[in-house]
């Protein structure tokens, strides 16, 4: 132990240093500025990319399930973190329940369970896009929003005839990445989403 | 019958010359003499028949000669006997007196004739035997007692003919050799012996040199058992000299043997005796030479002992200086020791000291992983916000779409902001794995600051020995200083001690060499000794059995 004494001197300027850097708070020092401004400049400084030629969409991208799909962004009203909801019973399981979303009440559906997919249950940063027409709202279940994006109709594949049932009727199609096009449109006019209460 | 015949004649003749001279002689006669005509009466009777008879004259003359005795038939035939054949002579008849007392007489008679040979009576002359009867009876019982003396004799007696036949024995040897005494009578004396021939030389020797002196014999029982005998014999002789026979006693040595055997045994134990004796002695004599040596040995040993005692007191005398020495340096450790509690006790204080500001530092680590806590809960706060800010610059970027063209800048705007909500959350993540690090590290930091909380309390319990056993050496340095002390008083002691033992060894020397003296005389006593036993070994030698 004699021999590993402890270079108290170092640990007393270490400390010192810390609380010299805690006192600054956190403000980058000139070295770092540069380092920021440059790189800033060098994004800048890159040519905004061309916007594609010809008809293209713009897309909500988010994640469900590790898979990427993409809604129409003029079906999506807002997305919204899924904060507490309240479960609906006598429902079917796609059923998530209601949640409010600043006075309205707007049922939320679970697509992967409604599309039979492997469940991946309700992870901490749950969100929720809340997709309308003039008809209809409802929300749908994502793990994480991606963010907004445009994307060239050409680049748009059919759908897979492998995939077909359900699934393959609400999608619109898909690109190489792959990301999966949800039909909106078919979605919010489909009568299986829509519980009747009567029936 | 001389006698009687003279006596007759005598009368004859004197009866012829002087009748009343005669007749006075017969009266004188003590014999009782009678005379008898042939029809056995009594004619003339003397004194003396009158007084055998106690019948006076008159009546006896004309009676009956048969009627005085006790057989008349017998005296009537005597009478007749005379008158037939002339005379008779000793013709045993007893007498019967009036009193009734007998009186036994032998008659001698004969027939007196006339001086023409006419047989006229018998003329009968009594003598009185009854003394001589007597004189026979007496012998007799002499005899017998002779006879009685020989049966009763414990020697085994015996008579034996010249042809070696036994012709009497008496009891004794009826039982010594087991046959009764008809058997014996008559049979072969050496016939009895283990040795017969001997026993023929024996009486042999007896019949040529007249006598034999304890001539040895054995005589075998019809049982087998033997009597060892000595023979006493001696010729007997009748009067004219002629050999009738050999009288031979034998003497029953069987005892005498078994005690000469005895003797013989007791002879031979002290002989024995007198050779251990002498082998004794002869160890004892080898012993006292050697204890002679031993002697002189101790003596020289003794010698060496003094100088071994003066080396010891010079080895005293050292130890007595060393132990002082000793228990000076046993004062100084006892300081030292002193010394070292009190260091002790200030390295105990020193590092309860350590115990302290290490639990000081413990409770700071502690707080200080409080503190990342709370750090960690904030950066929960941002990380929330920079989700919301993410949100919402998708709501903007969803609102800018809807905007068409008009809304293309406000786009931008949005996806900048989008930017910074993620940047934002990349940098929470950061911190919370740097708040992980940090919380690992304060563990370790605690666990460490325990370790060294529990080392020192090690310490203290350490030192604590390390003072009580120095308290311990300080007390037995003392003790040891107190033993030192008293070696050196002991070896003081022990010089004097020496001293005693080096004057007592001087004693001893004096006593060995007397003791050599002592040895050599008794030495000497044991050849004295050993020539008795030697003398005693040859006395024996000579007494022989």
């Amino acid at each position: 132990m004699s021999d590993k004494s402890i270079d108290w001197d170092r640990i007393h300027r270490r400390v010192a240093g810390t609380g010299a850097a805690i006192e600054k708070g956190f403000t980058p020092g000139p070295e770092e500025v540069q380092k920021i401004l440059k790189a800033r400049a060098g994004e800048l400084s890159r040519e905004p990319r061309r916007e594609e030629a010809g008809e293209h969409i713009e897309l909500v991208e988010f994640m469900l399930a590790k898979q990427r799909y993409g809604i129409e962004s003029r079906y999506v009203g807002e997305v919204y973190p899924l904060k507490d909801y309240t479960p609906l019973p006598c429902t079917p399981p796609f059923v998530l329940g209601l949640i409010n979303v600043r006075g309205r009440i707007i049922s939320v559906v679970d697509i992967g369970k409604f599309f039979d997919m492997p469940e991946k249950g309700i992870g901490e940063l749950s969100n929720v896009l809340i997709i309308r027409d003039d008809k209809m709202e409802f929300g749908i279940l994502a793990d994480s929003i991606i963010g907004v994006r445009k994307i060239a109709v050409e680049r748009i594949q059919p759908s897979l005839p492998t995939l077909g049932g359900i699934r393959g009727e609400f999608l619109q199609g898909i690109t190489n990445e792959p990301l999966a096009i949800l039909d909106a449109g078919k979605l919010l006019s489909n009568g299986n989403i829509i519980v009747h209460e009567e029936a | 019958m001389n006698w009687f015949g003279d006596r007759r004649r005598k009368l004859e003749e004197e009866l012829r010359k002087a009748s009343s001279y005669t007749r006075s002689l017969i009266e004188a006669s003590l014999d009782p003499l009678v005379t008898i005509s042939p029809e056995g009466k009594i004619t003339d009777v003397n004194e003396a028949t009158v007084k055998v008879t106690g019948v006076g004259r008159e009546e006896l003359i004309g009676a009956d000669f048969s009627n005085y005795f006790t057989e008349p038939g017998r005296a009537r035939e005597g009478y007749q006997q005379v008158f037939q054949q002339g005379s008779v002579t000793d013709y045993p008849l007893t007498i019967r007196h009036s009193s009734g007392k007998l009186t036994s007489v032998l008659y001698n008679a004969s027939v007196y004739k006339d001086v023409a040979g006419k047989v006229l009576g018998v003329f009968a002359a009594a003598r009185d035997i009854t003394e001589r009867k007597q004189m026979e009876e007496e012998l007799r019982a002499a005899s017998l007692y002779t006879r009685s003396l020989i049966e009763a004799s414990l020697d085994p007696l015996v008579t034996i003919s010249p042809e070696g036949k036994i012709t009497d024995v008496n009891k004794a040897t009826e039982l010594v050799t087991g046959f009764d005494r008809e058997r014996l009578i008559g049979s072969d004396f050496s016939d009895y012996f283990t040795e017969p021939e001997k026993a023929r030389q024996g009486y042999q020797k007896v019949i040529s040199d007249g006598f034999v002196r304890d001539y040895p014999l054995t005589i075998r029982h019809t049982s087998g058992r033997l009597t060892y005998v000595l023979y006493n014999a001696a010729l007997y002789t009748s009067e004219s000299g002629k050999i009738q026979g050999v009288f031979a006693a034998a003497r029953d040595i069987t005892e005498q043997r078994q005690a000469e055997e005895n003797l013989r045994a007791v002879n031979r134990e002290v002989q024995e005796a007198g050779n251990v004796l002498a082998s004794s002695v002869g160890e004892i004599l080898m012993m006292t030479t050697q204890l002679a040596t031993v002697s002189t040995e101790t003596a020289a040993s003794v010698n060496e002992t003094i100088s071994t005692v003066e080396e010891v007191k010079q080895t005293a005398k050292l130890s007595s200086q060393k132990s002082r020495s000793v228990s000076e340096t046993a004062q100084q450790a006892v300081t030292v020791a002193q010394q070292g509690n009190i260091a002790v006790n200030a390295t105990v204080e020193g590092i309860n000291h350590i115990k302290a500001l290490m639990e000081s530092v413990g409770e700071s680590i502690v707080r200080l992983s409080e503190q990342t806590l709370a750090i960690g809960e904030i950066i929960t706060a941002v990380s929330d916000l920079a989700q919301q800010s993410n949100l919402l610059a998708v709501n903007a970027a969803i609102e800018a779409s809807k905007a068409g063209e008009h809304g293309k800048g406000f786009a931008v705007v949005a996806q900048e902001i989008k930017s910074l909500a993620d940047q934002s959350k990349h940098a929470t993540e950061q911190v919370r794995a740097i708040l992980g690090d940090i919380q690992k590290a304060t563990g370790a930091s605690v666990l460490a600051a325990e370790q060294v909380s529990k080392a020192v309390d090690a310490g203290v319990m350490q030192a604590a020995e390390s003072g009580e056993s120095i308290k311990k050496l300080a007390g037995n340095i003392a003790e040891s200083a107190q033993a030192a002390l008293q070696i050196a008083a002991s070896s003081q002691q022990q010089l004097v001690g020496m001293d005693q033992i080096a004057l007592a060894m001087d004693n001893i020397k004096v006593a060995a060499q007397q003791n050599v003296e002592g040895t050599k005389q008794a030495e000497k006593a044991a050849q004295n000794l050993n020539e008795l036993g030697l003398k005693l070994k040859e006395m024996i030698g000579k007494y022989k059995v």
